[in-house]
């Protein structure tokens, strides 16, 4: 959607772009003033999606919905100016776990968070190496009784989402809150599936552990096993503070 | 033909079972994320039920991803009726569009 130079090109750039103003303009202004929190920050990252879908620097390949294309410009660029307020606060990094793809950063060959804050991969990873929750699952964690639980769930989960990872919020916020497909996010974000649904798998979990850390319905102890000597399954509920017998998982990549 | 068709969707399916039912709940809770975007293989989704019958940990999880599911189902209904662009910004936005191609010209 280059201009191209020309003032015929230039005539139609504008034309393009007043009419991507009028046809997304609210759609960008509310993803963004909704992620950023910030009404400054919205209008400029509305303006610079829009200035660079106009200037071509990001073609539009037909692949997605004009819209989705949009928003996945104006999710980077939210991304990239979190990261730079992250790195500005706490000088942290947390590149490396976004950008694997791997199941878990445990995992050998798998970039490791370096000293991320909030909620980073490994914070939202329950299992132990050899893939059995470590943790206590409560059944009825994130149940909200009443109409005041549930507006306090909301309320935590929006400050919850401010602790993921970059990575982890744009791909939560276009699949879970935009409601935009795996193939076009993929698309829009420049992701491979198998990254899309790592990051979001992670992100899920890491949300769960934020909203039910010292929250709504004390986690009790849930377990799983199976007992591969006998080739057979057998149920384990285990008593709180005594080791989890037996079992081993294998730990092996997913596919997308 | 048709038999060995059947035979090969049978071996799939098979496998599809037999391959969940030999994962770690890490892998599980995987399988159980990605079932709320796609449709999984029937082999693995008999595969995951059955290892739900059997897992209180992974059933548990399963549960609480129901419910962050709908509580972001919430969140993008509030998204969606959230106030418009303010009249202000949409003409500094619409001047910005003008300036800039008349810059590249």
């Amino acid at each position: 959607m280059a201009s191209g130079g020309s003032p015929a090109g230039a005539a139609t750039a504008e034309a393009t772009g007043q009419r991507l103003l009028a046809e997304h303009g609210d759609a960008l202004w509310r993803f963004c003033l909704a992620r950023s929190g910030s009404r400054d920050q919205a209008e400029d990252i509305v303006q610079e999606t829009l200035l660079a879908a106009l200037s071509g620097a990001h073609a539009f390949a037909g692949r997605s919905s004009e819209r989705t294309w949009l928003l996945g410009i104006a999710s980077h660029k939210l991304t990239d100016a979190l990261r730079r307020a992250a790195r500005d606060r706490a000088g942290t990094v947390q590149d490396a776990v976004d950008n694997s793809g791997g199941s878990s950063p445990t995992e050998p060959g798998l970039p490791r968070a370096k000293g991320e804050a909030g909620l980073g991969a490994g914070a939202g990873l329950p299992f132990d190496a050899s893939g059995r929750w470590t943790t206590t699952l409560d059944p009825g964690a994130l149940s909200a009784e009443g109409h005041a639980d549930r507006t306090d769930l909301l309320r935590r989960l929006r400050s919850c989402m401010e602790e993921l990872t970059p990575g982890q919020a744009e791909v939560v916020w276009m699949r879970d809150l935009l409601g935009v497909p795996g193939g076009e996010v993929c698309e829009a974000l420049g992701l491979t599936p198998t990254t899309l649904w790592t990051r979001l798998h992670r992100a899920r979990l890491a949300l769960r552990l934020c909203l039910t850390r010292g929250g709504i319905g004390a986690e009790e102890k849930a377990g799983c096993e199976k007992s591969r000597a006998g080739r057979g399954w057998s149920t384990a509920t285990e008593i709180k503070g005594k080791p989890v017998r037996g079992g081993a998982g294998r730990g092996k990549e997913l596919g997308s | 033909m048709n038999q060995s068709r059947r035979g090969s969707w049978l071996g799939r399916y098979v496998r599809g079972v037999v391959g969940v039912l030999n994962m770690s709940c890490r892998e599980h809770a995987e399988l159980l994320s990605r079932q709320l975007d796609q449709r999984l293989e029937p082999g693995q989704a008999l595969g995951l039920k059955l290892h739900l019958c059997v897992c209180r940990g992974c059933r548990a999880f399963g549960a609480s991803l129901r419910r962050l599911r709908s509580l972001t189902s919430t969140l993008r209904d509030e998204l969606e009726r959230g106030e418009g662009m303010p009249e202000a910004v949409r003409e500094k936005i619409s001047r910005s569009i003008i300036e800039k191609q008349q810059k590249e010209v």
